[in-house]
């Protein structure tokens, strides 16, 4: 595989355990990932390259994970991966079958970067089960595009790619503040004060601290 | 009524109450979708209990 610079830019396929993310991975790369619906399948993450008009894009196939405060080893992947790598927008694919479950991780995600497209996938699934989802709607509430997608058909991943592309070359900031309750907030304002700079949000790891997760104290 | 989600019927329907667990496996019941007002209902029981 070429070295990573000359790409043009790297996205990352978070969501929930078995949303159809490496059948987005496959059919974006063209690759053979294998897909199937037990605990922990993908354990580490996998890479592929995209083509959109003359340019070339790193994917990662991350491990599914209900929430970045991780309780597993495939989860701790997922969120060292959001939390430390270098990317340039992140793919959280959701479930239309249960979607509201699957906001939980994209708010997560909005909470650290502002370069996320929303994929809901399993669409043909949800038609079955005759749910009907206003994408315009909950892109209007996210402040991120929404791209609604079948991918074991195929259907709506021309257009995800082409949103993906997009985020790239316009990147964005803060398109969602999550207000926390008053004692919160002061909290963290009282931490964002004392920490030190980093790459990533300090609103964001002075949340995290307060949630006390080991994890971010010793890094 | 309240019951514990453990004495949950198949095919029984209920919504979460409480959630009395604490600390990290709270988390993780409010990052699957547990949480005060749920819907759930139970399709499948492990054998061994």
């Amino acid at each position: 595989m070429k070295k990573n610079n000359s790409y043009k830019g790297k996205f990352a396929l978070v969501g929930n355990p078995n949303v159809g993310k490496s059948t987005i991975f496959n059919c974006l790369t063209g690759m053979h990932q294998h897909t199937g619906n037990w605990p922990g399948k993908t354990v580490g993450s996998a890479e592929g390259v995209t083509k959109y008009k003359d340019n070339e894009y790193l994917i990662y196939d991350l491990p599914g994970t209900y929430s970045l405060i991780a309780h597993s080893q495939e989860e701790e992947v997922t969120r060292d991966f959001i939390c430390f790598e270098d990317y340039d927008g992140v793919i959280v694919v959701c479930d239309a079958v249960c979607l509201e479950r699957n906001l939980n991780l994209v708010i997560q995600i909005l909470e650290i970067t502002s370069n996320v497209v929303v994929c809901v996938n399993l669409l043909d699934e949800a038609k079955k089960k005759k749910i009907k989802i206003d994408l315009k709607k909950l892109s209007t509430k996210l402040g991120v595009p929404v791209v609604g997608t079948s991918a074991r058909s195929g259907k709506g991943i021309k257009d995800l790619l082409e949103m993906a592309v997009k985020t790239v070359e316009k990147p964005k900031k803060n398109t969602l503040i999550v207000c926390y309750p008053q004692e919160i907030e002061n909290s963290i304002k009282k931490i964002e004060k004392t920490l030190e700079r980093t790459n990533l949000s300090s609103r964001w790891l002075a949340l995290n601290l307060l949630n006390y997760d080991s994890f971010f104290i010793e890094s | 009524m309240m019951i514990k989600l453990k004495d949950l019927e198949l095919g029984q329907k209920a919504i979460v109450q409480k959630v009395e667990v604490h600390n990290s496996i709270k988390r993780r019941m409010f990052d699957i979708g547990l949480i005060p007002g749920s819907k759930v209902e139970c399709i499948m029981k492990s054998p061994f209990r």
